[in-house]
């Protein structure tokens, strides 16, 4: 896992470019490439300077609400946060007891729609494009209206799809958002007959358009090999929840790793025991905290999360049509995990299809109308919930006092275990494609892509209209401002002199 | 899961806990209120979401008009109403955002129909941190912008009472 790039021995003698995506107000991300005497790529790093202020905004709060209060963290995946927090707060009313079966049931089936809906925005309308059209395709058709003029029926079908993950997210948490559903001990509601009814019809065609998705995301990455295969690409180890029987498990299980051969370096961890598996290094030029196996250090401990973590990590995954996908995927790579930052999208499909299948297979169980919800127990006063969001493992640990107060908070999200990652697949990028003479579009383009592969919650702040998507900054060793290149939310492409101000920026929202 | 939608869309987007990000929800309970109240007729819809996400393209197809409630990254304190119109380009970044006129392009795009008329009501925030309260200066202008959404309510056909329309009705 080679990270020649992460730190040069002499950074004030460099150059320095910065990709910001001022998405927002607050949650962006940016890109600064350092270069050295020869202008050639010797640093980069991904700023992500949103995970702050998560575990203050918890702690003096009673443990209850605090599975309906982390919803507010992310606008995209309110429901993973919603189930990790309250698979922490279990053991706050519960102990060491199990929750019943029809409680996890819905809770899993509240989780499969999450997934589905989550990977189905990512895959139409974010990843699509670039597959469909090329890195290179004029930005003004690469993208997803794009999508719509050349392939309609994809673009319709990935608004289906996740409007129908949505409706049944709003029937088991009885609100569009912010609902409740999954509570500390069980679920509040139990899930009707006609509800039920509904869902069942609905879910065998999204099955299907999943599975033929899933062909499409398989055969827009082969169709352009090596290039495909080769971009971003960088072996790493994998880290993903994992059944006893060695399924993938999205909502339940033990921690497994494995690395870039596929060798097993660690499985089945109990997930009460990540401190003494995960560190967490923290670097003074980003907020966000770099996690590693604490076993084998910093430098070689990084690991990456989410579909393509999931799909490789499997012995199998439990239900047909996503299993012999997962058999094709790991045919390509030949045994091994697959490695290709782009090869996320084929696995993100394939996790998609499994979740449908899933979703089926559980309102199938008769279980899933059962009316005993809760369960009590002798209530513990410390809590470790993870799940896999859609991006990956999502975790969760909670601390009470004596009132059931929170007194400690710590969430490792999936765009911090991704952390190193990202930088590894931004290096790659850069070191192959930049040369060090101007800020082109193409270099944008390409640094784009790759960060789009894992998408990172680059915005769960706040949404506010008015917003900029990328903006490129060439800043010399000495701090000075040399070159500025903004993307703006149009799309256009402007080159600005070093003390412009954007177009339209701040925009001003129009006339009262 | 269907039923008869009303003629005029609300739909209010925003964090109640990101401090002034609580514009659009706020709004969105509001007018909520005032509708359980019949202050404000039946005529009009509300939808609140965290973000604005492209599955909000079948909630805004087939509507009469739209109105979109969001708060805005800059101007402070100022509410501001305009005429939202298809995007044209853009390419998204992450799955995280997508604007009004980028989910008008969607309707049009993906639905085949055209869009509904639509307008946006913003108002400018100072701090959007997470588990920040309200602006003093914000909170004064959600009165402005309540009070000039209930006038384009009443211009769009919905039946608004007098007390409402002054900013003085009971919800």
């Amino acid at each position: 896992m080679p990270r020649p790039l992460e730190t040069a021995e002499h950074p004030e003698t460099l150059q320095r470019v910065v990709i910001e995506p001022v998405s927002r107000v607050e949650g962006h991300g940016k890109v600064t490439l350092l270069l050295d005497e020869h202008r050639r790529v010797q640093q980069a790093r991904l700023h992500i300077v949103e995970f702050r202020g998560f575990e203050r905004f918890i702690q003096g709060r009673p443990y209850w609400e605090v599975p309906t209060l982390v919803q507010r963290l992310c606008g995209i995946c309110p429901v993973s946060h919603l189930l990790a927090a309250s698979k922490a707060c279990d053991a706050f009313v519960v102990g060491d007891g199990p929750v019943p079966p029809t409680a996890v049931k819905l809770r899993r089936l509240l989780h499969a729609a999450q997934v589905v809906q989550s990977n189905a925005l990512h895959f139409f309308h974010l990843a699509s494009p670039d597959l469909l059209f090329g890195f290179d395709d004029d930005v003004a058709h690469r993208n997803i209206l794009g999508v719509l003029q050349d392939r309609r029926e994809l673009g319709l079908q990935g608004i289906k799809i996740r409007k129908f993950g949505q409706q049944v997210i709003e029937i088991l948490t009885g609100k569009r958002i912010h609902g409740t559903g999954s509570v500390p001990g069980g679920f509040t509601q139990p899930l009707s007959t006609e509800k039920r009814a509904w869902m069942r019809a609905e879910i065998g065609h999204i099955i299907d358009w999943c599975a033929q998705t899933t062909d499409l995301a398989r055969d827009l990455f082969l169709q352009n090999l090596p290039a495909h295969g080769d971009f971003a690409s960088f072996p790493s180890m994998y880290m993903s929840l994992i059944r006893e029987d060695g399924a993938a498990d999205l909502y339940d299980g033990g921690l497994r790793v494995k690395d870039a051969d596929g060798g097993i370096v660690v499985d089945h961890v109990d997930v009460h025991g990540y401190e003494d598996l995960i560190g967490e290094e923290v670097k003074s030029w980003t907020y966000m905290k770099f996690p590693f196996l604490r076993a084998m250090g910093p430098e070689h401990g990084w690991y990456r999360v989410g579909p393509l973590a999931r799909i490789n990590n499997a012995t199998f995954l439990d239900t047909p049509r996503a299993e012999a996908a997962r058999v094709e995927f790991m045919a390509f790579g030949g045994g091994k995990p697959v490695g290709a930052s782009l090869a996320q999208h084929w696995a993100r499909m394939i996790d998609t299809l499994h979740c449908a299948e899933v979703i089926a297979a559980l309102l199938d169980d008769d279980d899933i109308v059962g009316t005993d919800l809760r369960a009590t127990g002798t209530p513990k006063q410390e809590g470790i919930g993870v799940i896999e969001a859609p991006r990956g493992t999502l975790l969760h640990h909670y601390r009470i006092n004596d009132d059931g107060i929170i007194t400690h908070a710590n969430l490792i999200v999936s765009t911090t275990h991704n952390n190193t990652a990202m930088n590894e697949a931004v290096r790659q990028v850069a070191a192959t494609n930049f040369d060090g003479r101007a800020l082109s579009e193409g270099l944008l383009n390409s640094i784009e892509v790759a960060i789009r592969a894992y998408d990172p919650c680059l915005s769960c702040a706040t949404h506010a209209v008015g917003q900029m998507p990328l903006r490129i900054e060439l800043v010399d060793g000495g701090g000075e401002l040399v070159d500025v290149l903004c993307r703006h939310e149009d799309g256009v492409v402007e080159q600005l002199a070093p003390t412009s101000t954007p177009r339209h920026w701040p925009p001003s929202g129009g006339a009262p | 899961m269907s039923a008869v939608r009303a003629p005029v869309l609300v739909l209010a987007v925003g964090n109640a806990s990101r401090g002034d990000d609580a514009i659009g929800p706020l709004l969105a309970e509001r007018l909520e209120a005032a509708i359980a109240m019949g202050t404000v007729g039946p005529q009009v819809e509300v939808c609140c979401d965290a973000q604005l996400m492209v599955e909000h393209a079948l909630d805004v197809v087939g509507r009469r008009a739209v109105i979109f409630v969001d708060a805005a990254a800059s101007d402070p304190g100022r509410v501001a109403w305009a005429p939202v119109v298809p995007a044209r380009g853009g390419l998204a970044v992450t799955t995280h955002s997508c604007s009004p006129g980028q989910l008008l392009r969607l309707v049009e795009g993906t639905l085949g129909e055209a869009p509904p008329p639509s307008w946006l009501l913003s108002v400018g925030g100072h701090a959007f941190e997470l588990g920040e309260p309200l602006h003093d200066e914000t909170a004064r202008a959600l009165e402005v912008a309540w009070r000039r959404l209930v006038v384009e309510l009443r211009a769009l056909g919905v039946a608004v009472n007098d007390g409402e329309a002054r900013g003085v009705g009971g919800a």
